[in-house]
């Protein structure tokens, strides 16, 4: 059985161990006289990507299958596309 | 310590991030970055997703209907879908006082105000006017 580690080396060097354990998710065997008397489990990262993230992955992958073309100042043109040309109405 | 408030966003900033050709492209991307940083929710109200879905349609953007998806699946916004206009409302008031601001603008920024929420805007009309109004303690009703 691999990562068998005896409870007083487990217990001298215990960060050690929990760090081995999580950096490489798995788990170590706790022996006591070549008996197995427990088990360290790392908690498993749950891999979940962040989710800006990933709106930003999915709207790079949308930019790469549908790129906007909208020229430089779309962002500032919003309202003159959608409603027009501001006239000076104001005195 | 001061609760951070909740971002809404207006459409100078989708569609910055949208249009890889615009001048504020890399400031979208920035922002939301600094929104991850910070941990904050982002909310999108229903009438800047009408302004962005007309506007990319209008415009005939291929794919416009995959990037109106984004906006109001739930993965990334939280979708604000009620409204109720009133004439003595101060996004009302705003619009025929405010040379500038356009009736969307002065609705998010009316939402704001009312929801103790963060305006996320490229729009600087827009901004000067949030500015103006954003503080914690102000009267919000206009000088007349």
């Amino acid at each position: 059985m691999n990562n068998l580690v005896n409870i007083t080396d487990f217990r001298s060097k215990l960060f050690d161990y929990v760090e081995i354990s999580k950096k490489n998710g798995k788990e170590i065997s706790i022996t006591k006289d070549k008996e197995l008397i427990g088990w360290f489990v790392p908690i498993k990262k749950a891999g979940k990507k962040d989710k800006v993230d990933k709106f930003l992955d999915d709207i790079k992958s949308l930019q790469k299958k549908y790129p906007i073309r909208g020229g430089k100042n779309l962002s500032q043109n919003i309202d003159k596309i959608l409603y027009g040309k501001k006239e000076k109405i104001f005195d | 310590m001061v609760k951070k408030r909740r971002y809404l966003i207006d459409s100078s900033v989708i569609m910055a991030l949208f249009n890889e050709e615009d001048r504020q492209y890399k400031k979208a991307i920035e922002t939301f970055k600094r929104i991850k940083k910070e941990k904050r929710d982002i909310k999108i109200s229903c009438i800047t997703v009408i302004e962005l879905i007309s506007l990319m349609k209008y415009k005939n953007f291929n794919g416009w209907q995959k990037y109106g998806e984004k906006l109001i699946d739930g993965s990334m916004f939280i979708l604000d879908n009620g409204y109720i206009f009133d004439p003595n409302d101060l996004s009302w008031n705003l619009v025929i006082k405010k040379e500038k601001i356009g009736m969307v603008d002065a609705i998010e920024i009316e939402h704001c105000l009312q929801n103790d929420e963060e305006l996320l805007t490229f729009d600087e009309a827009q901004n000067k006017v949030w500015k103006e109004l954003d503080t914690r303690k102000i009267d919000i009703k206009l000088k007349k």
